[in-house]
């Protein structure tokens, strides 16, 4: 015992040392503000599958064409009762797990908006895990795998050590992953994984247990960029972003995540029917991510539209820009030399062009409180609450200066009033040279708290089941800035008042059993959503001013879903309906026509998503298995919301007025989406498996504010009418497949266990465009919808990964 | 036997990891280009003689001309563009870039290949252009694209001297459009002294009469987004120093940045620019 204990407190130290441990860049604004993308995070694992056909279809297989359920962007997880949902929204959850999101086993998964005894929640989709110890056997298993995305080389070992004599479980996992620049063109990636968990039982009726889970990853991020510049390079595989710099690769966007979790759980157990479950997790770490910036020089992204040949007029020099580029294809890339050069042109060397490095300090403590009581042996009573205390400190470094030996702590991101102290980012200290590894630009930390009680009954009959839960949260935001720049001296520097938002929910849920394999449910919720930080402040790295529509999001569902559940067939088949109103979004961008940076503040939108989703799954023969999975979705925005424009300098509104987007796709998600998947099984230990999918009527994610009132009156009509119209992208097949053999074998009264799989994704190489979307930025002065065009990232096309595993038990 | 068992199992894995892994390393290596440009250089002065004024001259043939920097757009007076001059002559440069100062500071001594680009003028002002176009049914230039910029020009030294071209009024000609001049004994108009250079604050450009102690005007033509745009005209007589161009048949110079003008002497046209005084008197030199 006293050998555990000493072991928990020097893991528990060694995790808290670690821990602690103008005009000519108005495009830069958009590549920044773009969505950040990690495609290359995703590992063909259709063998880790769920028993849910239409969750699979859509995790496993749809997340490269934007196939989401009901509109909503990413499935809520829910780790050892803990959600990481915050009102602060400028970090990576997904990244604190990363590769080790396979050592938590699933607990459960709730689709369609179901009810779940794990937790109360309005997400129509809900992944609960675990890392909870369950095996009381000594277990090794190591797997490795290779493939042709970031996570190219993969080695991981597992180790259970079982029950031991004070009835404690421990295991160990270790996961390294690494592809290396030059192997996956666009990017490299090394990770270091750490998972260490002991959970013991206590008289049969408590069990304690904790985990430490630590990801220390590094990896390069892909971009986005115009069709021009993938036909010109004419590979899929395209990105804008890397260059050359001493005859090597060089990445300047990159993220990390340096964050160790301490997940602590706890279970009570009164008789079979009645626990308490308490649940805490602590993160203490920083996630940072870097990128190219650069001030008073030239646009050094080689995907820059006045780079490109359709900038030019001239039909000879567009021939010969686009053939030098043929001809030239390392010219499509950046040019670190010559931006090093540059950097040292000055006398003193000052770097026009940098590599910076925003950093995110993370505080973060989450925790859920669940009781569950029976009342009866068919009325049920849960309860419970999420809270959550945030704090994360936002600052810049600078990672690389690119030969040069300083770099002006000046704002880059202001228009040029003629001030001398307009473009400070410190006023107390202007004018300041900043040296590689120096802090610079903006310095302030975000504050929040949210407390979540709710409550949920069920209520068992012999026809009629009934669930019903509600649920009240408050959420406090506060800003702390520690600097005071040029423009907002009054407002930029200390604490912000504290804005509290309550919010509200109810949920109900009616089964009616027809027979024991048919039954018919009906779920009813309302929601009202507290603001998110990023919709509170307009811009909180300058100062605490708030948006003018930082109202309360009101959403209203309705699902009715028939269910067959027979030993050879299952048919499961949902009508929904959801509405949000009250939505809002803001962005910073270039305006041609004011030839100034502004911010778009979109308010009162109202949207609604409606549907049917099917699937089926049956058992051909005793060895094969056959679902089949269909969406049919409308997901479109209905009403024309209210914007204003507001200057950077001062925020002063600059427009107002209304934006023409009634009937406009609210995602871009396909409207509809079949999905056939077949599972066979020639012998025990083979299987063979295959996806086939078909998206079609997938729409070009819109810009918002180029369909304003002011537009209107400007553009012709055709012009007009066209941007009323939203574009989709061309229908698209995509076939993914995996084999997998195991077999075991006794030695030493050990048991071997390996299993060897494959999986290929995208086998007939489709054209597929992971994100497609209308820039920001729109020709404001002559209205031309061609010279900014849309940007796409495009699917690598054919990936494969072998895995071999090894299991010693 | 167990242990014999384990550690055959890592070694075979270890062994497929190894060989996978080793097999799809890739070499990179940054490509590198030369490109060729003409050992006949052209003087400036020959290659000018090419273009008929209003006219528009493609140039099919592989002429290079070789010359130093003289201005850019370091300091926003020049946009687009820089100005190249060797010692039979100068000419205006169209480079559609962005900071082209960093690429191409003053003094650096270049060559141009100006093969497919065009010979123009802009109000009589002589320029190398990468494209026109008449569609609009007005003649519009445009520079070489910047990621052309190498294709067309290489640069042969960094450092070359400069020393600006002494002229007097009388001298002043076409022939020195896009050159270095340096004029003596010259001093701001009454009505443009104590002025600002242009009007910064709208982004109007402005031209300030400049007067020759010995008679002649020649025009300061600012840019309203010059650095310097909003600083105040000198109230002496000295030496200025720009890049002579023409506005048809106005004769104008272009300022680098506010080091070419050293006006300390005494003025030779008596005070009558002491009406543009501000109001609360400050005293001036001279």
């Amino acid at each position: 015992m006293k050998k555990h204990t000493f072991l928990l407190c020097i893991l528990l130290i060694l995790v808290c040392k670690i821990s602690f441990g103008q005009e000519q860049n108005e495009e830069k604004l958009l590549e920044q503000n773009e969505q950040s993308i990690n495609r290359f995070d995703w590992i063909p694992s259709l063998l880790n599958a769920n028993s849910n056909p239409l969750y699979n279809a859509v995790i496993y297989n749809g997340s490269n064409i934007a196939w989401t359920l009901r509109g909503e962007r990413h499935p809520a997880s829910v780790i050892d009762g803990i959600s990481w949902e915050s009102p602060l929204q400028s970090w990576r959850p997904g990244d604190l797990y990363a590769g080790l999101q396979n050592e938590f086993h699933s607990t459960g998964v709730s689709v369609n908006g179901a009810f779940s005894e794990q937790s109360y929640s309005t997400h129509s989709t809900v992944i609960y895990k675990s890392a909870e110890i369950q095996d009381v056997k000594k277990i090794l298993s190591i797997n490795t795998s290779f493939s042709n995305t970031a996570n190219t080389n993969m080695l991981k070992v597992h180790y259970v050590n079982g029950l031991n004599a004070y009835k404690w479980r421990q295991s160990i996992g270790v996961i390294l992953q690494q592809s290396p620049p030059g192997f996956v063109v666009n990017g490299f990636k090394e990770n270091v994984g750490l998972v260490f968990g002991m959970d013991k039982d206590f008289h049969n009726n408590r069990k304690f247990g904790f985990s430490i889970v630590w990801n220390n990853a590094s990896q390069t991020k892909a971009s986005t960029t115009v069709s021009e510049t993938y036909a010109l390079s004419g590979s899929k595989s395209y990105q804008p972003s890397w260059g050359w710099y001493h005859q090597q690769l060089y990445f300047p966007n990159t993220k990390q995540t340096n964050a160790p979790v301490l997940h602590l759980r706890f279970q009570k157990n009164w008789g079979e029917s009645t626990y308490l479950k308490l649940n805490t997790a602590l993160v203490i770490g920083t996630q940072s991510q870097s990128s190219l910036e650069w001030t008073k020089t030239a646009d050094p992204r080689p995907d820059y539209y006045r780079y490109l040949p359709s900038y030019i007029l001239d039909t000879f020099m567009r021939k010969e820009l686009t053939d030098w580029y043929m001809q030239h294809p390392e010219q499509l890339q950046m040019q670190f030399d010559k931006m090093e050069k540059i950097n040292q042109s000055s006398f003193d060397k000052q770097s026009f062009y940098i590599v910076n490095k925003q950093n995110s300090n993370l505080l973060l403590l989450h925790g859920s409180i669940l009781f569950s009581h029976a009342i009866t042996p068919t009325f049920y009573l849960s309860a419970g609450s999420n809270y959550a205390f945030d704090e994360i400190h936002y600052y810049n470094t600078i990672k690389d200066l690119l030969g040069g030996s300083y770099y002006y702590n000046f704002n880059g991101w202001i228009n040029d009033d003629g001030s001398v102290s307009s473009f400070q980012n410190d006023v107390v200290h202007p004018d300041r040279k900043i040296k590689q590894g120096e802090r610079w630009g903006a310095d302030y930390l975000m504050r929040a708290f949210q407390f979540k009680p709710w409550v949920q009954f069920y209520k068992e009959g012999a026809v009629i089941e009934t669930t019903f839960g509600m649920g009240f949260g408050l959420q406090g935001i506060q800003r702390v800035g520690y600097n005071r720049n040029g423009l907002f001296p009054s407002n930029s520097n200390g604490i912000s008042d504290l804005i509290l938002s309550p919010s509200y929910d109810f949920k109900g849920q009616l089964v009616y059993k027809i027979s024991g394999r048919l039954y018919v449910r009906s779920i009813l919720f309302s929601e009202w959503a507290a603001p998110s930080d990023d919709l509170i402040y307009i811009n909180p790295a300058l100062h605490a001013i708030t948006s003018p529509y930082k109202n309360t999001e009101v959403s209203n569902g309705v699902d009715c879903s028939i269910f067959y559940r027979a030993p050879l067939l299952k048919i499961a088949a949902s009508v929904f309906w959801k509405s949000k109103a009250n939505q809002c979004f803001q962005k910073m961008f270039y305006h041609d026509a004011y030839a100034a940076f502004v911010y778009g503040l979109l308010g009162q939108m109202n949207t609604t998503a409606s549907g049917i989703e099917t699937s089926i799954e049956t058992s051909l023969l005793s060895n094969m298995q056959l679902s089949f999975v269909s969406t049919l979705s409308k997901n479109c925005i209905t009403n024309n919301p209210q914007y204003q424009l507001l200057y950077v300098n001062d925020i002063h509104p600059l427009e107002t007025g209304v934006l023409n987007l009634k009937a406009l796709p609210a995602t871009n998600s396909p409207s509809l989406v079949n999905a056939l998947s077949i599972q066979y099984q020639p012998l025990y230990s083979v299987r063979i498996g295959a996806t086939v999918l078909y998206a079609q009527e997938r729409p070009i994610a819109i810009d918002y504010f180029r369909r304003s009132d002011m537009v209107k009156n400007k553009i012709d009509a055709f012009s007009w009418s066209k941007l009323l119209q939203p574009s989709f992208l061309p229908d698209v097949c995509i076939v993914n497949a995996f084999l997998s053999k195991s077999f075991q074998q006794k030695m030493a009264r050990k048991l071997f266990r390996w299993s060897a799989s494959v999986s290929v994704r995208n086998i007939l190489n489709s054209f597929v465009p992971v994100i497609a979307y209308e820039q920001t930025r729109f020709d404001y002065v002559h209205f031309s919808t061609n010279k900014y065009a849309q940007k796409f990232l495009m699917d690598q096309g054919v990936n494969y990964s072998f895995r071999i595993q090894l299991q010693i038990q | 036997m167990k242990n014999k068992s384990y550690w055959l199992a890592l070694l075979c894995m270890l062994a497929f990891y190894m060989l996978i892994v080793s097999a799809c390393f890739k070499q990179s290596a940054n490509a590198s280009y030369n490109i060729r440009f003409g050992d006949s250089i052209i003087s400036i002065k020959n290659f000018r003689k090419l273009h008929n004024m209003g006219m528009v001259e493609f140039i099919g043939q592989p002429l290079v001309i070789e010359g130093t920097v003289v201005a850019n757009d370091e300091h926003d007076n020049l946009y687009k563009s820089i100005s190249v001059q060797d010692i039979t002559g100068g000419i205006i440069v169209q480079l559609d870039g962005q900071a082209l100062y960093q690429t191409y500071p003053v003094g650096a001594l270049i060559r141009i290949n100006t093969q497919n680009l065009f010979l123009s003028d802009y109000r009589r002002m002589v320029q190398l252009v990468g494209a026109v176009d008449t569609s609009s049914g007005s003649l519009v230039t445009s520079g070489i694209p910047s990621p052309l910029f190498s294709k067309y020009i290489k640069i042969v030294n960094d450092n070359a001297p400069i020393t600006p071209l002494v002229v007097g009024y009388k001298n002043l000609g076409d022939s020195l459009q896009g050159r270095l001049i340096q004029i003596n004994a010259v001093e701001f108009s009454a009505a443009d002294t104590g002025q600002t250079y242009a009007d910064k604050k709208n982004k109007i450009g402005v031209s300030r009469s400049l007067k020759f102690c010995t008679g002649g005007t020649i025009y300061l033509r600012t840019s309203g987004y010059a650095d310097f745009a909003g600083a105040k005209t000198q109230p002496g007589n000295g030496i200025v120093i720009g890049v002579y161009s023409v506005f048809n048949t106005e004769k104008q110079l272009l300022l680098r940045d506010t080091n070419d003008i050293l006006l300390t002497g005494r003025r030779c046209t008596g005070a009558a620019w002491l009406q543009n005084l501000p109001q609360n008197g400050s005293k001036l030199s001279n």
